[in-house]
Parts: structure tokens; C-alpha cells; sequence
């Protein structure tokens, strides 16, 4: 009616929109349009906030832990010790030398007490000034006046926290005194402690104290311990006799603490495998305690129990000082973490036999799933005939990719039963060949499925053209179909590959998280398939697990990220093989 | 009369290349060839015409068992090339495609250079010792094909990179390459434009010195230009085979007329 009356005559309605003007199908086509767009970057963003995220926390922790406070320490093998007939040298005659008293005491500590002297740090004396100037602090905080004085006068520490116990006690009994109702004793008793304090050098103290004996008389024994407590001499007294007690109290075990001690099998196996150095020196990066990472680092100060690192004293946080101080404990790169073996002990956990272990078991899963998957697939694809059996064990492959990892662990356990029982189950529990095996299996399916589809993506004309010139099946498959589905094999492969690394289930299960000291973990980079193996998710598992935060947050992080920069390794060797084999047709 | 002529030629006459009899093809359930009989001759260019989807590719196939490949395709009858049957169990389809050979509708290069799509066929039937003689097989197929002069300076680079024309010819001289006996050639030259196709055409005309072709096309114009015999399919059927001039003059069927008029199609 409307258009009648514009126009003027009927015309189809189309005539009449302008282009410019959107119709209202097409706003809400666009209106659905722009949703689902910015539902999509809300997705996108969503993900790469995750991913900051991850990695961030990943990084920020793991790479640091790279980083690892060592002492160089120059080792003096010896002679003394190491060929005490003075005969030929003989790596027997070293390996019967004692690890405890003849390595770590007689060489391991010896060396460390020689490289600090040499370095010009005073051992004792250090300890002995780290306990001294913490008593001076606690004799100020207490108001005891002068005390740095009467320390320094004191001929022996030992001797004046002696005469410090002795006022700390005589103000104990007067406090005692004070509690009770006799005015006399009390008055004795303070008397006595005001002479004690007097003894010890604390002039103003003891005046302090006699005041108080005054107040004692005069106001009443309530009002005089009042008095007394407020002081706060007693304990200051004995706290700085603590002090005192510790400072002529040095011994190697303090030193060797702040060393990882463990390194004497290292220094034994260093010199059987070079005799040569019996007699001589060599300097050695050691892992200083991991337990000192956190003060080295900045984190804890050293000032009161709460900054402490647990297990250690302000005498020996005085020697990590003094030997940073003189370059000897310095942050260095930790190539060892890349060649040690797992250990509970953060200090020396690497994961070199675990990359080896994982590397061994990538090439078996390699093998096996790459030659039994490719050749299932273009069996199944391309020569099996179309029946109900196999329509069966194409549904079964597609379930097995679904079947959880541990379910191939256990099976993983059941041939080790199984072998066990026949008598060999030990000899290849915990190997690589077995862990590969199993993950081989695990990986099967979605190879099949991969290759299966990249061989369906094939065009049928490239077949035909094969076959039309008289190729046969087999040659068609294997010269023109084959080469054309290696893309998207080699992708399949490689996320196969990828996922088999980062499982850790099933090989919890057969046996790669225990560590035995034996086969790749004595030497991680000359063991074979069939050598007891660890692998690089069981030790992230285990370091994971760790008791002690900086290993916990730290080292498991510095795994993780060997393994990710694995991953992206791959994923970049999946993508130049894709690259190199993708054609056009 | 055609009819009674045809089937003298077949008694001890030995220019019958390939002859079909009673041929049934089923695909499942489909009955898509109905007991088609056909005399393809020997240095002839026979050319299949029909409506889209009367069978002339299905038939096209099974002259080189091409529909071996197709799980639900069901052949029937008898079949013979030079006398020997086709689908005998004794005959490996590898060994009769060497002898008869296919065109694509569509070009259907190997992803590999120029060179490599054309050697492959003598490669794999041992055809060449050397490699002289192999380079050799290669000109002399792209020559025929007429492809040389385009594709002597670019034999490494890949085929996909010629254009549609350029690599239908290219399969052309990958189907030559291997010396068959027979070409099918189904609608050739589809994606070709009329310089290439008057090319190929010239090229059929002259692979009929030595071979027997078969070529399917939708233009009546080149069926007429080529072929010496043509076979017109309907629905399955073969309505109508003989001499192409008498097909496009003078067609016995009203079915046949009405095709080539382009009342049907
Ligand atoms: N692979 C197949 N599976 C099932 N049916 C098929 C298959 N290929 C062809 N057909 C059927 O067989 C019949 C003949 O097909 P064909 O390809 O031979 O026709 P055509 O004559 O070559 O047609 P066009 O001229 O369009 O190429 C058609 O009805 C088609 O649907
Ligand atoms: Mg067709």
C-alpha cells in the first residue's frame, strides 16, 4: 500500500532498498557474525592468558634453578692418605681407602679448611666473630652496658660465658627469692647477683640491681620484682653465654655442611680413574647445600630463627659470607643437573639418565609404532578387504586410542609378572626397552588413526593415474600414495611421539621412578635399551614430590622446562618435515 | 545390416582389438551398464557419446579393469582383448593396463617433476636400460603430446605447476609413454581450450597409426572431427554403434537423433 502510494505504480520490492541501507536479515546476520567473532578472541585471549600463566610460573621458577651456588674448592689428593705404603699408586689400593674418614675428612674436609686459609679466611676466627658480635647484640638489646668491652677484654669466651652463667643464675635465685615471702633472703640474694654482675664488668648493672635490693627493703618484695623483670639481665646473661659457648666451638663438620658432603665418591672415582693426581691438586665447582640457596640468594637474611636456613648457625652463615666474600662460592650454570642422576638431595639431582632413559624409549616407541602403525594402516586402508572383521578392528583401534595410560602401564606390570615368573622379570624391570614397549603400545593407535587419515586424504585421481599406467597396488601405495601421506604421517608420528614423552603413569608402574645405582644411572650416555632407566616425567614426578620447597618449586620447574624445550623441538622437527614433503597437486 | 556386418567382421578377423559381449556392470545395486556389446577395432578411434551419466566412463573402465578399485563394482560378461579374456583369474590387471592405457577426465599429474611423471610408466615396466633411453621415451611421449616445446627447458619442475591444458597433455604422454596397445581417453579434452584440443585431437588422429583409441566426449563436433566409429549410450544402454558419419547423418534410432539434435541430453 505504502510502496503504491511512493511509486506510484507496483514494482518489485527488491527495487526500492538502497545498498546502503541494510536490510534487517543482513544486521542480524551481522550481528551473529560479530558475536561469534568476539567470542572467538575471548576464547583466543582466554587461552593465551593460560598459557602466559603456565609458562610464567614455569620459567620463573625453573630457570633460576638453573643457576647453582658452587665452592670451588682445590682438592689436594693425599699421598699420605691415598698410598700410605708409599709404594705404587694402585686404584685398588684407593678404592680400599675409607670414604668416611680417609675422603670426606681426610681429603674432602682438609682441602675445603686449605682453600679458605689460602683464600686468607681465618676459619675459627670467623665463627669465633660471627657468635662474639651476636652475644654483643643480645648484652645491648638487655641493657647490659660496655659488653663488646668486656668481651674483648675476656681472655676466653669460654671462661666469660662461665661468669655470665654464674650472674644469670644469681639473678635467677633472686628473682626466686623475690617470689617468696622472706624480705632478708631476698635482699641476700639480690645483693649477691648485684656483686656477680659487678664481677663480670657490668658496673651500672649492679647498681641497677642494688637499687632494686633497696626497693626490696623499703617498698615491698612485689614491687622490687617488678623491677627485676623489667631488666630483662637475666636473660640476655644467658643467652649471650649460649653465644659465647659456641664461639671457640668450630668444627669440620660445620664446614663440610655447607658443602654437599656426598662428593666423596666423586673426588674417589676422580682419582682411581686418573692416578696421577695423587700427590697433586685440581679444583673442583661443588654444590654448595641446597638448604643455602635461599640465604645466598638473598631470601632469608641470617637475622633471627625465622631468616635461618634450617640446620644451620650464624658461625657457619659467617663462613658462607666470608668464602663469597673471597669469590671462592660463586652462582655458576648447572651442567651437572644435565648429567648427575635423580637424587633426593637438591644439590646433585639431574636428570641426565632420565633424558637418556626418555631419549632410548622415544627411538623404541619410534620403531615400533612408527613401523607397525604405517603398516597396519595400509593394510587396513589400502589392501585389507572392507568386512565385518575389519570394521572390527578398526572400532577397536579407535577405542584403544581412548584406553587411559595407566591400563598400559598395568599391562606394562603384567608382562613384567609374566617375565618375573619365567625369571627374567628383573633384568628388564624398570628398562627402557620395556618402558618403550609400552608406550609403543600407547602411541599404536593414534599413529593408525593419523596415518589412516592421512592416507583417506590422498586424492583417489593420483591412484587412479598409478594404476591407469600400469602401476600395481603395491607400487601405487608405496611410490605415489605413501609419499603424499608422509605430512601427515610424520605429524601424526610426532604428536604420538610427543605424548609417550610426557607420560608418566605407566611408567610409574613398571619400574622407571625407583632408582637403583645401576645401568644408565652410573653412566647415562654408555648404557643401552636393556639398563635399569629413568625418564624425564617420573623425575619431574619425583622432584615434584620433593620435601624441600627449592627442589619442590625449582628444580622440578628446570625439568619441566628440558622436557618443553623436547616438545618444542619436536613440534619444530614436525613441522620441517611437513614443510619438506608437503606438495601441491 | 550393420548389425550382420559387424558380426561377420568378428569371425576370424583379426583388426577386432577388443570385443565386448553381454557386459553387465552393477555398482551394489545399481545396474549402471545393461548387457552392452561392443566391437572396438584395431588403428580406429572409437568414440563413446551419451547424455552425463549414461555410463560411459563405467564402461570406459572396464576395457582396462579400472573398476577392479571400486569395492562395489560388479562386472559381468565377457570381455576380450585380442581374443584373451580380460577378466580371466589368470590376468593381472597390473600387465593389461601396460597395454591399455588411460586419460583422465580430469588432469590427474603425479605431484613430481614433468620428467618423472612421464618416466614412471617405462620405469616400473622396464621399458628403458638406460637413462639416455629413458630421456629419449620422455621427448618422444611429450612430442606426441604436443607438450615438448612448452616443457623442454621446465622437465624438473613439478607437473602440478602447468596449467589445467598443459597437464592434461601431460598425461597424455605418461599414457603414451608406456607403448600401449589401447587408449582410453575419457573426455580429454574437457579442460582444454580449442588450440590444445585441436592439439590432442591431431594427436589421436595420429596414435591411430599404431593404436586403437576410445575416447569419451561430450562434443559432437569432436566425436565427428576423430572417430571413425561411434557408440551412443543411453541410460545404460548402448543404443547405437557404426560408422560415425552414418551416426551423425543418418540414425537408425529415433533416441540417437534426438541426442545429436540436442533434444536430449
Ligand atoms: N563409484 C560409483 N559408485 C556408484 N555408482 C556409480 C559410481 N560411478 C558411477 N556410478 C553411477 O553409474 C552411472 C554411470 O556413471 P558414469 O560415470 O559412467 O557416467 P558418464 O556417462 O561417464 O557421465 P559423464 O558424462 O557425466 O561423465 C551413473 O548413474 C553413476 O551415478
Ligand atoms: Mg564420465
Amino acid at each position: 500500500m505504502t510502496d503504491a502510494s511512493i511509486s506510484g505504480a507496483p514494482k518489485p520490492p527488491a527495487a526500492q532498498v538502497s545498498l546502503f541501507q541494510r536490510s534487517q536479515q543482513v544486521q542480524r546476520r551481522h550481528q551473529k557474525g560479530a558475536a561469534l567473532r568476539y567470542l572467538g578472541m575471548a576464547a583466543i585471549t582466554l587461552v593465551l592468558v593460560f598459557l602466559g600463566v603456565l609458562l610464567w610460573s614455569i620459567f620463573s621458577r625453573g630457570l633460576p634453578a638453573l643457576w647453582q651456588y658452587q665452592a670451588e674448592i682445590e682438592i689436594y689428593y693425599d699421598p699420605a692418605i691415598l698410598n700410605s705404603d708409599g709404594g705404587e699408586v694402585t686404584a685398588e689400593e684407593i678404592e680400599g681407602v675409607s670414604l668416611r674418614s680417609g675422603f670426606e675428612q681426610g681429603i674432602f674436609a682438609v682441602s675445603l679448611e686449605r682453600t679458605l686459609e689460602n683464600a686468607g679466611i681465618d676459619i675459627e676466627g670467623t665463627v669465633a666473630g660471627a657468635w662474639i658480635g651476636q652475644a654483643t647484640g643480645i648484652l645491648d638489646s638487655a641493657g647490659l652496658e660496655n659488653g663488646s668491652a668486656i668481651i674483648q677484654s675476656a681472655d676466653s669466651p669460654t671462661d666469660l660465658a662461665q661468669e655470665f652463667g654464674q650472674a644469670g643464675n644469681a639473678l635467677r635465685a633472686a628473682n626466686t627469692a623475690l617470689d617468696g615471702e622472706d624480705p632478708a633472703a631476698a635482699v641476700e640474694a639480690l645483693t649477691a647477683a648485684s656483686e656477680a654482675l659487678a664481677a663480670a664488668g657490668f658496673e651500672a648493672a649492679a647498681a641497677e640491681v642494688a637499687s632494686i635490693a633497696a626497693t626490696a627493703e623499703g617498698e615491698g618484695l612485689e614491687a622490687a620484682d617488678t623491677a627485676l623483670s623489667a631488666t630483662g639481665y637475666q636473660q640476655g646473661l644467658f643467652d649471650a653465654a649460649t653465644a659465647l659457648r659456641q664461639a671457640d666451638g668450630y668444627e669440620q663438620g660445620d664446614l663440610l655442611a655447607i658443602i654437599y658432603a656426598a662428593n666423596r665418591r666423586d673426588v674417589r672415582d676422580r682419582v682411581v680413574n686418573n692416578l696421577d693426581l695423587v700427590g697433586d691438586t685440581s679444583r673442583e665447582g661443588v654444590p654448595i647445600s641446597i638448604a643455602l640457596t635461599r640465604y645466598l640468594s638473598g631470601e632469608l637474611s641470617g637475622v633471627g630463627q625465622a631468616q635461618m636456613p634450617p640446620g644451620f648457625d650464624i658461625g657457619q652463615l659467617a663462613l658462607v659470607d666470608a668464602m663469597r666474600d673471597a669469590g671462592i662460592i660463586d652462582r655458576n650454570f648447572r651442567w651437572s643437573f644435565f648429567t648427575n642422576t635423580y637424587s633426593q638431595n637438591g644439590a646433585v639431582a639431574g636428570i641426565g639418565p632420565a633424558l637418556m632413559g626418555s631419549a632410548y624409549m622415544m627411538l623404541v616407541v619410534l620403531v615400533f609404532s612408527l613401523l607397525f602403525g604405517v603398516a597396519a594402516s595400509i593394510y587396513l586402508e589400502e589392501f585389507a578387504p572392507k568386512n565385518k572383521l575389519t570394521d572390527f578392528i578398526e572400532i577397536n583401534i579407535a577405542n584403544l586410542a581412548a584406553v587411559p595410560s595407566i591400563v598400559f602401564g598395568i599391562l606394562g606390570a603384567a608382562i613384567l609378572f609374566t617375565l618375573g615368573g619365567l625369571g627374567f622379570g628383573n633384568s628388564i624391570r624398570g628398562t627402557a626397552l620395556l618402558g618403550g614397549i609400552v608406550l609403543s603400545l600407547m602411541t599404536l593407535p593414534t599413529i593408525v588413526i593419523a596415518t589412516r587419515a592421512a592416507l583417506k586424504a590422498v586424492p583417489p585421481s593420483i591412484r587412479d593415474a598409478a594404476l591407469g599406467v600400469g602401476a600395481s597396488k603395491v607400487q601405487t601405495v608405496f611410490h605415489h600414495v605413501l609419499p603424499l601421506a608422509a605430512p601427515g604421517i610424520l605429524t601424526g608420528t610426532i604428536i604420538g611421539i610427543a605424548q609417550a614423552l610426557g607420560e608418566t603413569a605407566p611408567l610409574l608402574l613398571i619400574g622407571l621412578s625407583v632408582s637403583t645405582g645401576a645401568g644408565l644411572l652410573s653412566s647415562p650416555f654408555t648404557g643401552g635399551l636393556l639398563e635399569q632407566a629413568q625418564s624425564m616425567p617420573t623425575v619431574v614426578f619425583l622432584l615434584a614430590q620433593n620435601e624441600d620447597a627449592t627442589v619442590r618449586e625449582g628444580l622440578a620447574q628446570s625439568a619441566i622446562i628440558v622436557m618443553l624445550l623436547l616438545l618444542f623441538a619436536l613440534n619444530f622437527l614436525a613441522i620441517m618435515l611437513r614443510r619438506r614433503f608437503e606438495r601441491r597437486w | 545390416m550393420n548389425d550382420m556386418q559387424l558380426d561377420q567382421r568378428v569371425v576370424g578377423s583379426d583388426d577386432i582389438k577388443i570385443s565386448a559381449r553381454n557386459c553387465q556392470v552393477f555398482y551394489g545395486d545399481t545396474h549402471a551398464i545393461k548387457d552392452v556389446t561392443v566391437d572396438i577395432e584395431d588403428k580406429m578411434v572409437t568414440a563413446f557419446i551419451g547424455p552425463s551419466g549414461c555410463g560411459k566412463s563405467t564402461f570406459l573402465r572396464c576395457l582396462n579393469r579400472m573398476n577392479d578399485t571400486i569395492e562395489s563394482c560388479r562386472v559381468e560378461g565377457d570381455i576380450r582383448l585380442d581374443g584373451e579374456d580380460i577378466y580371466d583369474k589368470r590376468v593381472d590387471p597390473v600387465q593389461l593396463r601396460a597395454k591399455v592405457g588411460m586419460v583422465f577426465q580430469k588432469p590427474n599429474p603425479f605431484p613430481k617433476s614433468i620428467y618423472d611423471n612421464v618416466a614412471y610408466g617405462p620405469k616400473i615396466h622396464g621399458l628403458a636400460r638406460t637413462k639416455a633411453e629413458l630421456d629419449e621415451i620422455v621427448e618422444r611421449s611429450l612430442r606426441r603430446a604436443a607438450l615438448w616445446n612448452e616443457a623442454k627447458d621446465r622437465l624438473q619442475e613439478p607437473g602440478t605447476g602447468l596449467s589445467g591444458g598443459q597437464q592434461q597433455r601431460l598425461c597424455i604422454a605418461r599414457a603414451v609413454a608406456t607403448g600401449p596397445e589401447v587408449l582410453l581417453m575419457d573426455e580429454p579434452c574437457s579442460a582444454l581450450d580449442p588450440i590444445a584440443t585441436a592439439q590432442v585431437e591431431e594427436l589421436i588422429d595420429e596414435l591411430r597409426q599404431s593404436y586403437s583409441v576410445v575416447i569419451v566426449t561430450h562434443s559432437m563436433q569432436q566425436a565427428a572431427r576423430v572417430s571413425q566409429k561411434t557408440a551412443f549410450f543411453h541410460l545404460g544402454n548402448l543404443v547405437e554403434f557404426g560408422v560415425t558419419s552414418k551416426i551423425f547423418t543418418n540414425p537408425e534410432d529415433p533416441r540417437t537423433e534426438s541426442y545429436i539434435t540436442g533434444r536430449i541430453g
